[in-house]
């Protein structure tokens, strides 16, 4: 199993009268300018710290005007990074693309930082949270074409050779000839999270992109989602590829499961009520997608109404060494997820918190994980036909 | 009736047969097509009349095409063909709520197809002092319980009973149906009006191209238009009456629709020859 350590990066300090509002609509004047970069590079270091605590890669990602993420440029954030770190990948998890003007902006950004780092960079794109068109004023309702066509032209750009014109529904562009191409061949590997819609399965299953769960869906939503892109992969592919699954989750180390809970209550909570009023946007997502996810709308992270609430539903892993490396091992076997994020920061969990569980997690819990699943977990879909068969990739790939 | 423009077929439904008035009638945005108590009145009040409904593209039994709908103009440009596949003649247009916006836009932009215009808390106008209230804010926007359902609708009509005729007819058993109808139409009004939001910089304009014959409802008791929205209307189109209903909420022609079918029912007596 290969470990990745992701950041939100949230402003921690919102009153809990706005958690109830609209995630773009909380004033901005509740954010302290003088303490914005301390707490930025505090995340920074957060991140930086999983490469000496032995962690496989980092993870970034892209919001906008809400304090559930401040980390308005992924790719500005990938780059810092990379300037930081030696041997981790970062994984950009990633840029909005339909929320760029020119899909070529972000393929040149990419192949920059994948350049700067020596080819450590996974591309994983998104759609956009459903605020962020809010933010940028772009109909939702072509989101998803938008989507899908500025990823061909980004992998296209980077591997055909130029100058060629694109012609596209939303994009059009005479000339596309990127000199600035990423070190890896052909391209990076890509990432896509989704939610459980059907289309983005099928789409990472046919293109060969790693399929990545959002987090704080309810247990058993995730399962089934998890479950239906295995079930398509193997369709396809007649054989499982751990490493083509990545799974999202908060986790907490502490001494004890009694201290744990006791320090990181709080502030899971916190994060839970930030999300409270985010926006939705029709023809954001497919017709097939909104059902399935009305269906589990019940049960988010947000909506856990106590602890065991958050237990049951595995909205995140906290507890001692033993028990997170017990809770774990069963997500990925649940799972099959080949690929793990742990999101170690959450809402207002203090840095020196966020540290010290980073470090018991890569002394105690990392060792065990990776001597549980060498190879990454056994897809139960794979049954006896392939057992002794090694995964698709073998190891530890990021694909 | 299907009519093919661009690629989307649209699904029309006409209400009597009478060789008199044709109304083409512009859905809310609830997208109401079917049984729909006003277009009744309507073809009974207006001797001689028919009123046509049109399905807008993705919603119910019309289908999409991909560039359906993208710029005001496609829509313009589809509904001035649907027009001339339907009639020879002027016809009446009335468009409530997001209908209003288009029926506006299409009065302005053909004044020799249009020989009256009904409008009713149209969107299509921005007032800067009265926003409007977004129909995208919703957690779940498709939902007759969410906060711009209930700013429109202080009245608490039964806004899913008028809706229930106009789902898909598979869907009409189906635990999502009514949302899933919502979510339709929610996306194409996302379509035209996301941004800038539900309204078009340019129709203020145009509005005064209008030469027809011009009556505007206006739900006063409206949480999401005020009703300096309909005094703008009534401003910008040459000689347009402004009725308004100070009980109403956003969907006046809904709620009292055997009254306001007689107002119109006057207005078509008065254009004699012309209709």
């Amino acid at each position: 199993v290969q470990v990745f350590a992701f950041h939100l990066m949230p402003w921690p300090q919102v009153p809990v009268d706005f958690s109830g509002q609209r995630a773009v609509t909380i004033p901005n004047t509740l954010v302290d300018r003088e303490r914005l970069g301390t707490l930025i590079n505090q995340y920074l270091d957060q991140l930086v710290a999983c490469e000496e605590a032995g962690l496989d890669g980092i993870a970034v990602n892209e919001h906008h005007q809400m304090p559930w993420g401040l980390m308005g440029s992924p790719n500005l954030a990938a780059a810092m990074l990379a300037m930081r770190t030696k041997r981790v990948k970062i994984l950009v998890l990633g840029p909005a693309l339909p929320l760029y003007g020119s899909p070529l902006r972000v393929a040149e950004e990419i192949a920059l930082v994948d350049q700067v780092s020596g080819g450590r960079v996974i591309f994983g794109c998104v759609i956009g949270g459903p605020p962020e068109y809010h933010v940028a004023g772009i109909d939702p309702s072509e989101a998803r074409g938008r989507f899908n066509e500025a990823l061909d032209l980004i992998i296209e750009a980077w591997t055909r050779p130029g100058p060629f014109e694109h012609y596209g529904e939303y994009y059009k562009l005479q000339h596309v000839n990127p000199w600035l191409l990423p070190l890896q061949r052909p391209h990076p590997p890509v990432w896509v999270p989704g939610a459980g819609s059907p289309e983005t399965i099928d789409m990472c299953v046919q293109k060969g992109f790693t399929y990545s769960a959002l987090p704080f869906f309810a247990k058993e939503f995730s399962d089934q989602s998890f479950a239906m892109f295995r079930r398509k992969f193997m369709k396809v592919n007649g054989r499982p590829d751990p490493y083509k699954v990545s799974m999202l989750v908060p986790v907490y180390v502490a001494a004890t499961d009694e201290a744990a809970r006791r320090e990181y209550e709080e502030h899971f909570f916190y994060f839970a009520g930030l999300h409270g009023g985010a926006f939705s946007v029709p023809g954001y997502s497919s017709e097939m997608g909104v059902v399935r996810q009305m269906s589990a709308r019940p049960a988010f992270a947000w909506t856990a109404k106590d602890w065991s609430d958050v237990e049951e539903n595995a909205y995140a892993i906290v507890g001692s060494p033993q028990t997170v490396i017990e809770k774990l091992s069963r997500r990925i076997e649940e799972t099959g997820a080949g690929n793990l994020m742990c999101m170690f920061h959450i809402g207002s969990l203090p840095h020196e918190k966020v540290l010290a569980s980073t470090q018991l997690f890569a002394s105690e819990v990392l060792p065990a994980i990776r001597n549980n699943f060498p190879s990454g977990p056994v897809w139960p879909e794979a049954g006896q036909a392939f057992a002794g068969l090694q995964p698709i990739g073998g190891g530890k790939h990021a694909h | 009736m299907h009519i093919d423009v661009n690629g989307a077929t649209y699904r029309l439904e006409t209400t009597g047969s009478g060789k008199g008035t044709h109304f083409l009638y512009l859905p809310s945005i609830i997208g109401e097509t079917r049984n729909i108590e006003i277009v009744n009145e309507l073809a009974s009040s207006v001797p001689g009349s028919k009123v046509t409904v049109l399905e807008y593209p993705g919603c119910g039994a019309s289908i999409s095409s991909k560039i359906a709908w993208k710029t005001i103009y496609d829509i313009v440009y589809d509904i001035g063909r649907i027009l001339d596949g339907i009639t020879d003649r002027p016809i009446v247009l009335i468009g409530p709520s997001i209908g209003g916006w288009l029926a506006a836009e299409v009065a302005a932009w053909y004044p020799d197809k249009v020989c009256a215009l009904v409008l009713s808390n149209a969107f299509g106008l921005r007032l800067p002092e009265f926003p409007a209230w977004s129909p995208f804010h919703e957690t779940g926007s498709a939902d007759l319980n969410s906060s711009f359902y209930a700013r429109a609708n202080p009245n608490r009509l039964d806004l899913g009973k008028i809706i229930a005729p106009s789902i898909r007819e598979e869907e009409k058993e189906d635990a999502y149906g009514l949302f899933l109808h919502l979510l339709r139409v929610q996306t194409l009004a996302s379509r035209i009006g996301f941004n800038p939001l539900m309204h078009d910089p340019r129709l203020e304009m145009r509005l005064r191209n209008i030469q027809c014959p011009t009556l505007i409802f206006w739900g006063q008791a409206d949480g999401v238009l005020a009703p300096q929205h309909g005094q703008a209307f009534a401003t910008q189109i040459p000689g347009a009456q402004l009725v308004l209903d100070s009980t109403s909420g956003h969907f006046p022609l809904l709620e009292k629709p055997a009254k306001h079918a007689q107002t119109i029912a006057t207005l078509i007596s008065s254009l004699g020859a012309r209709s």
